[in-house]
């Protein structure tokens, strides 16, 4: 396939796996406050837990997707209440801390329940397989992410912009004394919030186990990628999240293939060139 | 409940307790001669924690980026060697002083920021020179690292011995000396007024402080500390890669610096050197283990021992001392 | 000393659309004793902000003894002689209360950016810094982290934070805001040893407060001054009345205004 198509498949499946990896983190982050490290953890149970179903029981793909995504949000469930309600109104330097932590136990963990190699990256048939979409082979498996991705920002949006549920969780981030006060569980509304955004990951951990291949230490290998995703788009903005995923996805799979030498580094410069920019007038007070 | 003192008013002690870290440091001079090398690695990163507590602890700086002065010292004093200026003291002011240079730089990006936003682009930081550094082999060795650095004998007259003796004291000596300007700096009117800075800015300001130029010059030493770390790493390992400048190495000083408590110089030596001591003993076993171990006292700290390991220690004390 | 020490002229300041400052126009002589009062959202913080450095107003000039610190920074108006306290406590609570009051000398006195010697050696600083405990009656709780003190004491010490600078001008936001009235005397008592040659303006709310400090009394409302002048001409204005309570003429059993409505 031409180099246009080449990258434009890749590149939106790849940045497709970011985006639904990053939204829980927007959601995290931008929408309950907290410095979440350890969100690449979620992301690799997700991950680790759907590749153990298929390669060990031989669960089809999308069974083993959507088991690995319910059990990734169930898995936060206690460790939100536990581990992350104590830091809530804490600093910044704490949030780092308390999820730096949890990371380290994760991936110890995660080498103790799956060894330290790579995971197993090979597909099911019928995703190794190719559809013809007009003059273009487009491998099934990065056809369904594009596919499951688009849909999954068209379901966002409806709960957050168009949903109780999503006023509430606005209402309890903006004033979460006043929302209290009128009859908002806020316990509630955080535990599923934080539910949803680490199932969220788990989800892009486990389509994306080619794209992003699983390992013990992939909580921290793409951690500062979500975060720059997330920073960039702007905390808390889904929509902003999903563009900026997918231009990161198309961006770097474009560099990879015309410049290689550029490496990574350029989104993490256009990140500090961004932050600059946002933050002018506090520089220009500062001196 | 009243108290007769004001603690950052009060006279510099020198006592027992003071004394104690570097007489365990001469110690273990003595009592474990086939560890130098290890022991060489923990004053080492105690220093770069020690420059981190500055930056940290004292003016809340709220970097996940040290890494980028500690990497830059050490490619710096490797190569410096490599070029032919064999002198080990001045390589080591020469490298400290780019560090200091490019802190300059770093803080006219970052501290004028808070938070996440800072977070984010010292980390942002990090990975840029990570990046940077593993593309220009030609100069860092890319992947292999700058091999065969070789030293002239310190002062002139010690040689540098494979089992690390002139190597352990000659860090022991870097260590106490940045650490007297630390201690120095930190009991200052200045290093009061970074705890100001730290705990309320806004207010600093109203009293006619100018925060801008103090928390660069306290950047600017943290940075020129960082430097001196990695450049000793480079001197007596006789190798720097890449790890120099990983995001790894950022995080892993900041657990070491907490672990041990912030804000009290000693919490970078005790942190450090616990993290160090597990994770050698604990990794025997399996190189993952010492993380769930550290992660766990990590997460312990934050929700329980607020202040590290000295915090608790400190507690412990005023408990016994309450007992008749 | 010649002139006023504070003029602020036609200050404005806008959030998008929203004017919340327009054309405000105030001056303080030399031991003025001004207040600055209106209803909640008139403005008057974000007045005061600008005067204090913390706002860039987006019209407007300030000036501190003739000199034109519009641009300036916060921290340089401080070293000029410009004071200010805020309306929720704002010091360093980890630090005791005689730390704190250091801080705050140690700056004004040039000292704040010494490394060498230990922040124990300067005994004049300290002495310094007692002095004014001891002139505030805070003696008994100098060691004591200000976290760990009375609300009443904690607003005590906020005035100290701004005495230690021996300011020209003293701006001051609510002083007694939240204070217990069994604490309250303490602050009045404060208020009323400040020294005569201090220009000082109150952002208060209690009218009893405004007339037992205040010469003046400067109206403030949607951002525009309403008018300006001794307490009694301005408490029994009808135009004043009609902005806190709604109407011109005084009801049976009402005596002048009273803020808090």
């Amino acid at each position: 396939m031409s180099v246009a198509a080449f990258i434009l498949v890749y590149g939106l499946s790849y940045g497709m796996v970011l985006f639904i990896i990053s939204v829980g983190l927007a959601v995290t982050l931008g929408l309950m406050r907290v410095v979440n490290m350890a969100h690449g953890s979620f992301a690799a149970v997700g991950g680790y837990l759907a590749v153990a179903m298929m390669t060990q029981w031989s669960v089809p793909f999308p069974v083993a997707v959507i088991v690995a995504t319910l059990g990734t949000a169930l898995i936060s469930v206690p460790i939100e209440r536990f581990l992350y309600v104590p830091i809530y109104e804490a600093g910044e330097l704490d949030q780092v801390l308390l999820t730096i932590g949890l990371v380290f136990v994760s991936i110890a963990g995660l080498n103790l329940a799956f060894g330290p190699n790579q995971a197993p990256t090979s597909l099911p048939r019928w995703l190794e397989a190719s559809t013809d979409i007009g003059p273009i082979a487009v491998q099934n498996y990065r056809l369904m992410i594009i596919v499951v991705g688009a849909l999954l920002i068209a379901a966002l949006w409806l709960v957050f912009d168009r949903t109780d549920f999503g006023a509430r969780l606005r209402a309890a981030v903006e004033r979460r004394g006043m929302a209290a006060a009128v009859g908002i569980n806020v316990n509630r509304l955080f535990t599923i919030a934080f539910a949803l955004g680490s199932g969220l990951a788990g989800l892009g951990g486990a389509l994306g186990y080619q794209v992003l291949p699983l390992e013990p230490t992939y909580p921290f290998k793409y951690l500062a990628l979500f975060l720059v995703v997330v920073s960039i788009a702007g905390l808390g903005n889904i929509r902003a999240t999903a563009a900026m995923a997918l231009l990161v996805g198309l961006i770097d799979t474009a560099l990879r293939y015309f410049f290689p030498a550029a490496g990574a580094f350029a989104l993490f410069a256009i990140l500090i060139v961004i932050q600059f920019w946002r933050y002018r007038a506090a520089f220009r007070i500062w001196y | 409940m009243g108290r007769d003192r004001s603690p950052l008013l009060a006279p510099p002690r020198v006592g027992p307790l003071q004394a104690l870290p570097w007489l365990l440091i001469a110690a273990a001079y003595f009592a474990f001669p086939s560890y130098l090398s290890f022991g060489s690695g923990i004053l080492i990163m105690a220093l770069f924690a020690l420059s981190l507590d500055l930056a940290l602890g004292y003016a809340g700086i709220l970097t996940l980026g040290h890494a980028v002065f500690y990497g830059t010292g050490a490619y710096a004093a490797g190569l410096i060697a490599l070029a032919g200026w064999r002198e080990p003291i001045t390589g080591v002011l020469m490298s400290g002083g780019l560090s200091a240079i490019l802190a300059v730089i770093v803080g006219i990006l970052v501290l004028h920021l808070r938070g996440l936003p800072q977070i984010m682009t010292t980390l942002a930081l990090g990975v840029i020179f990570y990046e940077v550094a593993n593309k220009l082999t030609s100069v860092t060795g890319g992947d292999d690292g700058l091999q065969g650095i070789r030293l002239d004998p310190v002062f002139g007259v010690f040689d540098w011995t494979v089992y690390g003796h002139t190597a352990y004291l000659y860090t022991a000596a870097w260590l106490l000396l940045m650490f007297l300007v630390a201690w120095r700096l930190t009991g200052s009117p200045f290093g009061l007024a970074l705890q100001g800075i730290r705990i309320n800015p806004l207010r600093m300001q109203m009293i006619g402080a100018p925060i801008a130029h103090r928390l660069m010059k306290v950047f600017v030493i943290s940075g020129f500390m960082a430097g001196v770390a990695g450049a000793l790493s480079a001197q007596t390992t006789k190798f720097v890669g890449l790890e120099v400048y990983s995001l790894n190495l950022s995080a892993a000083v900041l657990v070491m610096l907490v672990l041990g408590g912030l804000g009290r110089l000693y919490g970078a030596f005790v942190g450090t050197a616990v993290y160090m001591i597990v994770h050698h003993i604990a990794a025997i076993a399996d190189p993952y283990n010492w993380m769930f171990v550290i992660g766990v006292l990590l997460i312990g700290v934050v929700l329980l021992a607020r202040g590290g390991l000295l915090g608790v220690a400190d507690r412990a004390l005023r408990f016994v001392r309450r007992w008749p | 000393m010649n002139g006023p020490v504070l003029e602020a002229i036609g200050l404005t300041k806008r959030f998008g659309a929203l004017v919340v400052a327009q054309q405000i126009s105030l001056t303080l002589a030399p031991g003025a004793r001004r207040a600055l009062i209106g209803p909640n959202g008139a403005g008057k913080t974000t007045f005061v902000a600008m005067l204090s450095g913390a706002l860039r107003p987006d019209g407007g000039t300030v000036r501190l003894a003739g000199e034109d610190v519009t641009g300036m920074a916060p921290h340089r108006r401080a070293r000029r002689g410009l004071a200010r306290t805020f309306q929720v406590n704002s010091q360093f609570g980890p630090l005791t209360v005689l730390e704190n009051v250091f801080l705050a000398v140690s700056e004004h006195a040039g000292f704040g950016g010494r490394m060498l010697r230990p922040a124990a050696s300067h005994r004049a600083l300290i002495e310094q810094a007692e002095a004014l405990i001891a002139k505030l009656d805070l003696g008994a709780e100098r060691h004591l982290p200000v976290s760990a003190i009375s609300y009443g004491k904690q607003r005590v010490v906020e005035i100290a934070l701004a005495l230690a600078a021996r300011p020209k001008v003293l701006l001051l936001d609510e002083p007694a805001a939240g204070i217990p009235s069994a604490e309250a005397a303490r602050v009045f008592d404060v208020l009323e040893k400040l020294p005569v040659e201090m220009a000082i303006l109150m952002i208060e709310h209690d009218m009893a407060i405004v007339r037992r400090f205040a010469a003046e009394v400067t109206v403030l409302v949607g951002g525009v001054v309403l008018m300006s002048g001794t307490p009694s001409e301005v408490l029994s204005s009808p135009d004043v009345r009609r902005v806190y309570l709604g109407r011109a003429e005084p009801q049976a059993g009402q005596g002048a205004v009273h803020a808090g409505a």
